[in-house]
């Protein structure tokens, strides 16, 4: 197992590099000049042919990207915005914690919210829980995060004062954000939960330990929720991808100063950059979430850990002598 | 075990296998469809989708009002009967704007999807047909693709594109081919080991007939009901690029950009706000229902 | 125990990715424990003393901005954030400030004393005496010869590439000599535009000054945390507090950086527009200058709150619509540009972007221009008129076999929500004359590639040409931004017009010697009579302070920042 994740750790790396060589080149072709916009609009044109000179620019593309790729994985710098001297890797490392925070918490809270909901509606199937839990759901999935944020914001903050409007100095201040930034997950787990449940409550093991005259309460603990639990590991990790895309309106929202934002203003004022960089360790946090994702398969799901570990044919035959020693 | 000899004359397995394929296919499609119509969700959701795309398709001749004509006398007014969701900053009627939006957005979803289906499945029947290094290459692909997260891609591609209805379904579109791709060549995988693959191989069958009119049906149901839901995720991500000023923009009556044009105004004219997201919500509302009603129509194990 | 090992394996990486630390800046004093800051604003324990306190023992004043600055060394690229925050730290030269009451622009003299042009490209500049920052490094004419030449080594700003060499001679003179002769309004922009440090202080920061900022103002930077607050603290002593005392301008007095009214100051830093109100009203934020105009009806008059505010509108940047004059155009016609020039009315654009608050420009320049002619006022410019339009449009109709329903024109503008409903605007009048719902298409872009878009003559019809900062000096700036062939990068001006005529003008006005009313006029009336661009109008911005909060009209300080230390506070009325 431990191997199995190794090397799945050692294939992330080419990954990422494939990934920044792929959006390195995506943005060499975009249109706008990086000179151009720093030094504004009128500048005089000697002054922006001495400064694509100076930073690199009229070199041929595959120079370009061999001292890009250069200074990303070898050096580690990121270099710095074209808007200021600031390291990138510095903004980023800053504002990394807040944008992780916002998307692991909506994962936590997904889980501890959305699966019992779910599971008590597919116990319940057809009872008023299971209706009113799913149209809750369904409207869940169906309306724009910012706008329930900004209404959220309107009644807690300003009508009742309760949590600040802005910003996420103390841990009031965090409690909207996550709580809006889950929503949709919430509602697409406690679907997928339902159904996933209702799978496993319908086959043979469950019907046999029912015959068996085991307590309803038993079988539901002890045989169908490890197994309804599996597919819901897959469906978590695509909504931390979803919930880092969506930490961008988020932050915007609620004046949270995390990657989204950095992204943001990065775009409208073309700062190529800082939208490689940040594409980048996105790239890299969810390869290793989704690896997260992966390795907590192999816990839940013996039969995926034994793939996992079969996958080393020299594994297998050594344990097969070991145990035909044993019972020699 | 005694094999029987088959006359190969006239009763190819080919035609064989086609017309009780046909149907196969033909009972499965009227059982799917019985099943379907059972379910009143599902129902439902299919008349509003229907309603929809009526609107869309008849826009133009059932507003009542100009949609791009400054109206600046009536400017912000609540709704009343002569407007029946109010006026926007520039005294537009919302309520035509909202029937007309829809063209974008029903266009924008489908589109993308259509856009994530047509190159996935190709993608993925390649894969999933050849093997070997095709394979490979492909799903290295695929997994570049899926390791920026889906919303991050849809805006580094708009970035690079620029806004416009066009662009942002391209922009959408691709995010949604690794996974169409990765699901079609799974199947390819089951469905290759399959006997009538191999007759059809004896036979001489051309690869790209076996690919695409043999085996290709048999793998599209689960990407049915996937791209369905798409759709309503697809018009919820072009809202989200709306936001950050990517995507359609104003003054285009698509329901994300007067969102995000009326966000300002939250406080004092929240109707503005409400009206689009009550459509927006409907549509992918209705999408779900539908889809989670073909979903449970496809799969008889699920329903009791 | 391989299980465990990859348990191990997996606790780790979650803690590595949870523990990418927190920048903070001004790491000397002991930073703010950011966690136990109420939602409340963190008055001081002295205003809980009884009625007599006239002023707390502690002026604090809190401030709302929108941006933030990221980075605070002395020559980074401008955004909205470092505006309002550069003035707190650091001073100029000298500094401009428009006196919208008078409609002109006063120098100040800060840190220069005066200066002298010695010849066409050479000169000298004086420096006042007894200046020093706040690490207590004195400053002379060798540390603004040092910021100058540092500054310029950046090679990022555009400005100061026209420097050739600077010298030292003397501890308060220095000269510097440009490369070129210089337009009007550049030298000013040299002496205004940089901020200045001791070569000491900066030499001594380990980053350039980019988390640690030491300047010659009153006031030091003592807690940062990147997109959320800063604060400032007042600083043991301040250079200058003999103006300060006398505000005699001969001095150096400047209302901008009168550090004896505040003793710390504390900006929040709000993205979203709706959240700064709401901050506003909860009593978080004192003032703010990023106030979104749909908030306004409640704190102006008959608003919910408008005995608890005050507002102030000021103008911020100028809108208008510039025509693209080369063959590949349908707008190289004169009656077309006249057309489309009389066909849009300014101030119904400005009721619709901006409720009506601004003013409709005459010319293309703004009334507190240096430079400005007062005789533009009363002359007619391009005036809304459907009828007179409608005729020209006939006259391009018969010149060039064009009809209304194949006439097709790209209007390009830069995208955001005020340049977006403008363009929606300008495009609505345009097609309520030609009559045809799709004869414009708005084509809308990044700030980036929208200013490439412009030099490429085929890629639009009509421009939403913006961003002539109102408070700038002379009308000659924006017109040799856009209008000098010479100097730009495609080699024509902004109206691919090829029009030697239009260099020739804008020479002469732009040149120091021959800059002239007269020069001037001829300059704007011959775009005028060519009908290359017509000025739209100025929206106004707001400012919202509590009432508390007097001296708003002075509320503008360089460079259009929020110039708090010029404000008036009456402590007695604040809740501190």
């Amino acid at each position: 197992m431990a191997q199995y994740v190794l090397k799945r750790i050692l294939m992330i790396i080419p990954v990422v590099f494939l990934v920044a060589i792929t959006i390195f080149t995506i943005m060499y072709f975009c249109p706008g000049d990086p000179a151009e916009i720093i030094l504004g609009v009128g500048a005089a044109a000697e002054d922006i042919e001495a400064l694509r000179e100076q930073m690199g620019l009229n070199d041929p593309f595959l120079v370009q990207l061999g001292n890009y790729l250069y200074r990303t994985f070898i050096k580690f710098d990121f270099g710095t915005s074209y808007a200021n001297s600031v390291p990138i890797i510095d903004e980023l490392s800053h504002r990394f914690s807040k944008t992780f925070v916002l998307a692991i918490s909506a994962i936590i809270i997904e889980v501890i919210v959305g699966i019992p909901l779910g599971m008590v509606s597919a116990t319940h199937r057809g009872g008023w829980i299971d209706q009113l839990c799913m149209i809750l759901a369904l409207i869940g999935i169906s309306v724009p995060s910012f706008w329930i944020g900004l209404q959220l914001l309107l009644i807690f903050s300003l009508k009742l004062s309760w949590l600040p409007p802005y910003g996420v100095t103390t841990w009031q201040g965090w409690i909207l954000p996550i709580f809006v930034n889950s929503l949709r997950g919430i509602a697409q787990m406690a679907r997928q939960a339902r159904s996933s449940m209702l799978e496993v409550i319908r086959s043979d093991y469950v019907t046999t330990a029912r015959a068996k005259g085991l307590p309803e309460r038993t079988i539901l603990f002890r045989y169908a929720l490890p197994n309804a639990l599996i597919p819901l590991v897959q469906t978590a990790g695509q909504s931390f991808g979803t919930s880092l895309g969506g930490t961008v309106i988020i932050e915007n929202v609620f004046s949270i100063p995390g990657v989204g934002q950095y992204m943001v203003n990065a775009i409208v004022t073309r700062d190529y950059a800082v939208i490689r960089s940040a594409v980048v360790v996105l790239a890299i946090v969810f390869s290793l979430v989704m690896l997260l994702v992966d390795i907590a398969f192999g816990f839940i799901d013996p039969r995926i850990k034994a793939q996992y570990e079969g996958r080393n044919r020299k594994y297998k035959w050594r344990k097969k002598l070991r145990r035909v020693a044993a019972n020699a | 075990m005694l094999r029987t000899q088959r006359k190969v004359a006239d009763v190819t397995p080919a035609t064989m296998k086609k017309s009780k394929e046909e149907t196969k296919k033909q009972s499965q499609f009227r059982e799917v469809m019985k099943r379907l119509m059972q379910n009143k969700l599902a129902v439902l959701g299919m008349v509003i989708i229907i309603v929809y795309v009526l609107v869309a398709i008849f826009a133009p001749y059932i507003i009542k009002y100009d949609i791009a004509e400054l109206n600046l006398g009536e400017k912000n007014q609540p709704p009343s009967k002569e407007h029946w969701c109010g006026t926007d900053d520039f005294g537009r009627d919302i309520f035509s704007r909202l029937l007309y939006g829809t063209r974008y957005s029903l266009g924008l979803g489908l589109g993308a999807v259509a856009l994530g289906l047509l190159v996935g499945i190709i993608l993925g029947c390649l894969a999933g047909f050849f093997g070997g290094w095709v394979e490979e290459i492909i799903m290295r692909f695929c997994d570049l693709m899926q390791a920026i997260p889906g919303t991050l891609l849809a805006i580094v591609i708009s970035m690079v594109l620029g806004s416009g209805f066009v662009n942002t379904i391209i922009a959408l579109g691709i995010g949604r081919i690794p996974m169409n791709s990765r699901l079609i060549r799974a199947q390819f995988l089951n469905q290759r080991q399959l006997e009538y693959v191999e007759a059809a191989r004896a036979t001489n069958c051309p690869k790209t007939k076996l690919m695409f009119v043999h085996i290709l049906p048999n793998t599209i149901s689960p990407l049915i009901v996937l791209s369905t839901m798409g759709v309503g995720g697809t018009i919820m991500m072009a809202a989200g690029l709306s936001f950050i000023n990517l995507g359609v923009q104003p003054p285009l009556p698509e329901w994300g950009a007067m969102i995000t044009a009326a966000r300002q105004y939250i406080r004092y004219y929240p109707y503005q706000l409400l009206f689009p997201g009550l459509f927006m919500g409907i549509l992918v509302l209705a999408l779900n229902l539908f889809g989670d009603g073909l979903r449970d129509a496809m799969d008889p194990k699920l329903k009791d | 125990m391989k299980r465990w090992l990859s348990l191990l394996l997996v606790l780790v990486m979650i803690l590595a990715l949870a523990s990418c630390g927190d920048k903070k800046a001004g790491k000397d004093v002991e930073p703010t424990d950011s966690a136990q800051t109420a939602p409340k604003t963190s008055g001081p324990d002295a205003g809980d003393e009884g009625p007599e306190q006239q002023e707390p023992e502690n002026k604090e004043l809190v401030v709302g901005i929108s941006t933030d600055p990221v980075s605070w060394e002395p020559w980074g690229a401008f955004n909205n954030g470092r505006k309002h925050l550069m003035h707190l730290v650091y001073q100029t030269l000298t500094a401009e400030i428009p006196d919208l009451v008078n409609g002109t622009t006063i120098r100040y003299y800060v840190l220069a004393s005066g200066y002298e042009q010695i010849d066409d490209r050479t000169y000298e500049v004086y420096v006042r005496e007894g200046i020093y920052d706040t690490a207590g490094n004195p400053f002379t004419a060798k540390d603004a010869v040092f910021s100058y030449s540092t500054a310029k080594a950046q090679g990022t700003l555009a400005q100061l590439n026209a420097i050739e060499s600077l010298e030292v001679v003397d501890d308060y003179t220095f000269r510097m000599t440009t490369s070129r002769t210089l337009a009007v309004g550049d030298f000013e922009d040299i002496l205004t535009g940089f901020n200045m440090v001791t070569q000491a202080s900066y030499e001594s920061s380990p980053d350039g000054m980019v988390t640690t900022p030491v300047g010659t103002t009153g006031y030091v930077l003592i807690d940062y945390v990147a997109g959320s607050h800063a604060v400032f603290e007042k600083a043991d002593s301040y250079w200058n507090n003999a103006a300060n005392e006398s505000r005699s301008i001969e001095d150096g007095y400047c209302s901008t950086w009168d550090c004896t009214k505040l003793d710390k100051i504390r900006y929040e830093i709000i993205t979203d527009p709706t959240t700064m109100t709401i901050a506003l009203e909860s009593g978080d934020i004192d003032i703010s200058a990023n106030v979104s105009s749909n908030d306004l009806q409640l704190f102006q008059d008959g608003g919910k709150l408008a005995d608890k505010f005050d507002v102030f509108a000021h103008p911020e940047n100028m809108y208008g619509i510039s025509f693209n004059a080369s063959k590949s155009s349908p707008t190289n016609n004169y009656n077309l540009r006249m057309a489309l020039a009389h066909c849009v009315d300014p101030q119904g654009v400005l009721d619709a972007t901006f409720d009506g608050s601004g003013i409709v420009l005459k010319a293309w320049a703004y009334p507190t221009f240096m430079d400005y002619q007062n005789k533009w006022d009363d002359q007619p410019y391009f005036e809304y008129d459907l009828d007179l339009a409608k005729e020209y449009l006939q006259k391009f109709y018969d010149e060039t076999g064009t009809t209304a329903d194949t006439l097709k024109l790209r209007l390009l503008t830069q995208s955001g929500p005020t340049t977006g409903k403008i363009a929606e605007a300008v495009q609505a009048y345009i097609v309520t004359l030609v009559d045809n719902p799709t004869c414009v298409e708005i084509l809308s872009f990044d700030r980036g590639t929208y200013n490439s878009m412009w030099m490429d003559e085929n890629a639009f019809d009509i421009l939403l040409i913006y961003g002539q900062t109102a408070n700038r000096t002379y009308c000659t700036y924006a017109w040799n931004s856009y209008a000098n062939a010479a100097k730009l990068q495609h080699k024509n001006d902004v109206w691919h017009s090829g029009d030697e005529k239009v260099q020739e003008l804008l020479n002469a006005a732009i040149s120091v010697k021959t800059h002239s009313d007269e020069t001037v006029s001829d300059f704007q009336q011959y775009i005028n009579d060519q009908a290359y661009i017509k000025n739209l109008m100025c929206g106004d911005v707001y400012v919202v302070g509590k009432s508390w909060i007097g001296g708003l009209e002075d509320c503008i300080g360089p460079k259009d920042c929020l110039a708090i230390m010029a404000l008036d506070y009456d402590w007695s009325k604040s809740d501190k």
